[in-house]
């Protein structure tokens, strides 16, 4: 709904840019997906050194 | 009575492929991928791919089917499934997608909007459908939570 609005706003503002966005819009959208993804990875990756470098530090917490 | 056949996203996946490949024999525009960088089209499409069949072995392991409108078994809302509730049809847009960077030119880009509209209205709209009578509440709460696409 935002974005909806904020298309509405720039078609006022610009219109030979909203409809400029409006058709390259899926095409960003297909070449972010591996992006995304990569990004998912990476974070995943780094929650993993997290929860490595933190393991000692959780093992002691817990023992009473 | 004959009951009519059903065309699966497999279909769909081959008539994309086959446009994209004649759009960018017969009307290549101009060329946004220039090599050694399309090369990286073939790393894209094997992750495509990867993604379709880890999500394919989640979907056998729960023992639920692969196949479109079969009935569920099994709700699946682990490994691919917390990131995405498609990876199947996410793996076959990301393979075309790696097919276009791999082809180089821009008019290949333009039949893969129309496939994740198709499969959208044709696929995952009933099945949302479906899971939702299916699993209810579980199912709902796994929607709010996870993406259709990513």
């Amino acid at each position: 709904m935002v974005k909806f609005l904020l298309w509405l706003i720039l078609l006022v503002l610009c219109w030979p840019l909203a409809l400029l966005a409006l058709v390259l819009w899926p095409i960003v959208w297909l070449l972010s997906i591996p992006f995304r993804l990569l990004g998912i990875a990476v974070e995943g990756v780094f929650e993993l050194l997290r929860a490595v470098i933190l393991l000692p530090a959780r093992i002691l917490k817990a023992k009473p | 009575m004959e009951q009519k056949r059903k065309i699966i996203p497999p279909v769909y996946f081959l008539l994309t492929l086959i446009a994209m490949t004649g759009l960018n024999f017969l009307a290549p525009i101009a060329r946004v991928v220039p090599a050694p960088w399309s090369y990286a089209g073939g790393a894209i499409i094997l992750l495509g791919i990867a993604l379709a069949a880890v999500a394919a072995g989640s979907f056998k392991r729960a023992g639920t089917p692969v196949v479109p409108f079969e009935i569920s078994t099994a709700l699946v809302t682990t490994g691919l499934y917390r990131i995405t509730r498609n990876p199947m049809y996410l793996g076959l847009v990301l393979a075309l997608v790696g097919v276009a960077v791999l082809l180089g030119t821009l008019t290949p880009f333009f039949p893969i909007p129309v496939f994740v509209w198709i499969i959208q209205a044709r696929f995952i709209r009933g099945e949302e459908r479906f899971l939702e009578e299916l699993f209810g509440a579980e199912y709902l709460a796994y929607k709010s939570k996870v993406r259709r696409w990513i």
